[in-house]
């Protein structure tokens, strides 16, 4: 019935060489203007299409003798992106937020709406792009603040002012370039690359269609590359027939390089960004927030420019592509009130854990965890004969467990003696949707156990929670050094008490050179356990590790018939740990305990 | 007694509220959980996809030098390649003589060619995985 094809999409830019006055894009630019506006009248130069006077004046496109207004050709696109987001949600899709640019009027916004009840949707408001875009990065919610939003996008480019929060959403004023985006990076870039080429080749790459294609594919992928690294390799083997065979294009792009000769279209957003200022009557000292938009801000010079200009870091950690789509979803999700159907669930502030051997801080429920939430862990002892453990319920980011605030503790006793490793007790954290921690510690042989209630365990003002997180941020290097050194001091701590095990079990079974060397071995290690630096310790460790492991091959080759059992603890001395914390839990995986080994 | 009644009544409503809650709460974790595990095959696929996708731009550079050098070597070598990738289920797009299509190819050119509409040339192959377009082929078209 229709004789135009209804393609949308990537589909409709692949035959746009054969139907080239058939193919509409750029439609936004003619959304709600009049035919004799100027933008109209200045943008019919370069587009493709036929753009007539229709109703009203309005402009109008001509395909194949047919008109459509803007509002019908938009429709066409909504409709593709109802239909594709129907597909994925597996739900109808009825009602839609759309965003437009700041700049839009009335009519502009209004043939906007238009075009989505064309698509069959219910528009239940039309926002502005950079206001989306700050909703995305929650900025509404803060107080009042002034946001400026930086959008270079494939082929535009928009700088506006915003007055945002406490319920206020204005645009103070907008700027930009209607010709200036990634399109015209990726030329500059490809000029250059064919340059470089015909000066060493003398041959011009842009007079072949075909080379062109793989030369525009090559500048492209170059500029992304070069967003993450230094330098770009740029290889189009066989790229065109030279008088001599075939040619081969081989060139490397720096980042300095690309910077240098992208340089200008960057410095061409400044001049719009200073008018912005002017209009809104802002100094950019004032401007709180800079939120960036569109995929070319990836590149690191777009970035630094903007960085340069405010003197401030811009808000990036959103994807660019995405930002303005996933604020106007913020915004449909506010206005549905689904965000109050929400039951909206509390976070841990700080991590959670509990004291073991040498001090250290081990956490069993990290921060940013959502509650209601529960954890368990088996620990262990860390001395023979330890009848009593105390849990240590620490609250904090940093390593060390002194550094971090301790929330109350536990005494368990009754624990029956035994080997350091072998009993275990059971820790369990519960917060539950109160904030409130509950910690019970069981010792698993005797089932007894003992629990305390926490009841301030989130209770934390934003203020105390902000100080520790940015406390373990500084320390965190010299914290990580400190714990790796206990660490590595706990590990060989371990080793002594095996070797000094293992050397009473194999007695009589070992020669007394194998005897005597381990024995040498451990008084090496213990020598140095408390003023010995990390790597002293590691490779004394190691040492005593490969002297133990002739015992094991010594018993072996003169008892093979008895294996050592798991299942008969050894009979070790009450020695107490080298950091005199004999009550301190040790943490201990399961499988370990059951194997009565003794491995931190 | 009244005052305890609407106590009960208040209670009911609010066991209820929190019941739906939960259960709404239940079915979300049990719907993330199924989104999950589909998202994660999902996901597998498109690793393989971008791997194949990046990789692909080498296959072209052969066939490049292919088309320069004939050499029947090379033959052998894109003839592996194009295995590998059916035993991916990865099939090249047909396009010698077929009619246009804008959904499988792009053009990039027009030649004067007695048959209207039609591939005279194909530029970069374009390959599909099912119905899955991973990348359009690149043709010349003719116009008479």
């Amino acid at each position: 019935m229709d004789p135009v094809k209804r393609i949308v999409g990537d589909v409709a830019k692949r035959q746009m060489i054969i139907n080239p006055k058939s193919t509409v894009f750029s439609i936004k630019r003619l959304m709600g203007r009049k035919f004799n506006d100027k933008s109209v009248q200045k943008d019919m130069k370069w587009l493709p299409y036929t753009i007539k006077a229709g109703r009203d004046n309005m402009a109008v496109v001509e395909v194949e003798g047919k008109t459509y207004t803007p509002q019908e050709i938009s429709a066409q696109i909504l409709q593709k992106i109802k239909a594709d987001a129907e597909s994925y949600l597996g739900d109808k899709v009825t009602e839609a937020v759309i965003t437009v640019p700041a700049y839009f009027d009335d009519a502009q916004r209004q043939a906007t709406k238009q075009a989505g009840e064309i698509a069959g949707l219910i528009v239940k408001r039309i926002i502005n792009e950079p206001t989306a875009a700050a909703l995305a990065y929650g900025l509404d919610k803060k107080h009042s603040h002034t946001v400026a939003v930086y959008d270079l996008g494939g082929g535009t480019f928009d700088i506006s002012v915003l007055e945002l929060g406490e319920g206020v959403y204005e645009v103070k004023a907008t700027n930009g370039d209607t010709h200036l985006g990634g399109d015209d990076f990726d030329q500059v870039i490809l000029d250059y690359i064919a340059e470089e080429f015909k000066k060493e080749q003398n041959v011009d790459l842009r007079k072949d269609p075909q080379a062109l294609q793989r030369l525009r594919d090559a500048a492209e992928k170059a500029k992304i590359e070069l967003s993450t690294s230094i330098v770009a390799d740029i290889n189009l083997p066989f790229i065109t027939q030279g008088k001599e065979g075939p040619l081969h294009l081989v060139q490397k792009l720096t980042r300095a390089k690309l910077e240098t000769i992208v340089g200008e279209l960057i410095d061409k957003t400044i001049p719009p960004v200073e008018a912005c200022l002017k209009d809104a009557g802002i100094d950019k000292s004032k401007i709180d927030e800079i939120v960036l938009v569109g995929g070319m801000t990836r590149m690191p010079r777009v970035l630094a420019k903007v960085k340069e200009f405010f003197g401030k870091e811009p808000n990036k950690s959103v994807n660019p592509d995405e930002v303005v789509a996933i604020g106007a979803a913020v915004q449909a999700g506010v206005l549905t009130g689904e965000v109050k159907d929400v039951v909206l669930l509390d976070v841990t502030p700080l991590t959670l854990g509990v004291e073991t051997l040498g001090g250290v801080s081990t956490p069993l429920i990290t921060r940013n965890t959502t509650v209601p939430t529960s954890k368990s862990e088996v620990f262990s002892t860390a001395a023979d004969n330890q009848t009593s453990v105390e849990i240590n319920i620490l609250q904090g980011e940093r390593p060390m467990a002194a550094d971090n605030k301790s929330l109350g503790r536990i005494i368990l006793d009754g624990i029956p003696p035994a080997p350091r490793g072998v009993p275990q007790v059971e820790v369990n954290f519960d917060i539950d949707a109160n904030g409130i921690l509950n910690v019970s510690a069981k010792d698993k042989a005797t089932g007894k156990s003992q629990s305390i209630r926490i009841t301030s365990s989130t209770g934390l003002s934003q203020d105390e929670i902000e100080k520790m997180t940015k406390e373990a941020e500084a320390h965190s290097k010299e914290d990580q050094e400190k714990k790796d050194k206990i660490e590595t001091r706990n590990k060989a701590d371990n080793m002594i008490y095996v070797a000094e095990k293992s050397l009473k079990d194999a007695e009589g079974k070992v020669g007394d050179d194998v005897k005597k060397e381990v024995e040498e071995k451990i008084s090496a290690l213990k020598g140095i356990l408390e003023s010995g630096g990390k790597e002293e310790l590691e490779s004394k460790t190691k040492d005593l590790s490969d002297s133990l492991s002739k015992i094991g091959q010594a018993m072996y080759q003169g008892q093979q018939t008895q294996p050592p059992s798991a299942d008969q603890p050894p009979s070790g001395d009450n020695k107490e740990d080298k950091n005199g914390e004999k009550k301190k839990g040790k943490k201990k995986d399961k499988e370990d305990v059951q194997e009565g080994e003794v491995v931190s | 007694m009244k005052k305890d009644d609407i106590k009960k009544e208040n209670l009911k409503e609010e066991i209820e509220s929190w019941k739906n809650k939960y259960l709404r709460a239940l079915a979300d974790y049990q719907n993330l959980e199924r989104r999950i595990s589909e998202n994660r095959l999902e996901e597998r696929k498109q690793a393989a996809t971008e791997f194949v996708l990046k990789f692909l731009p080498v296959l072209d550079d052969l066939l490049h030098a292919q088309r320069d050098l004939e050499n029947p070597g090379l033959n052998l070598i894109l003839k592996k390649a194009d295995d590998i990738l059916k035993s991916e289920n990865i099939e090249k797009i047909g396009t010698k003589d077929k009619e246009f299509d804008p959904h499988l190819m792009e053009c990039v050119e027009l030649a004067e060619s007695e048959a209207d509409n039609r591939v005279v040339k194909e530029v970069r192959p374009g390959y599909r995985r099912g119905d899955k377009i991973l990348r359009a082929a690149r043709v010349v078209v003719g116009q008479i």
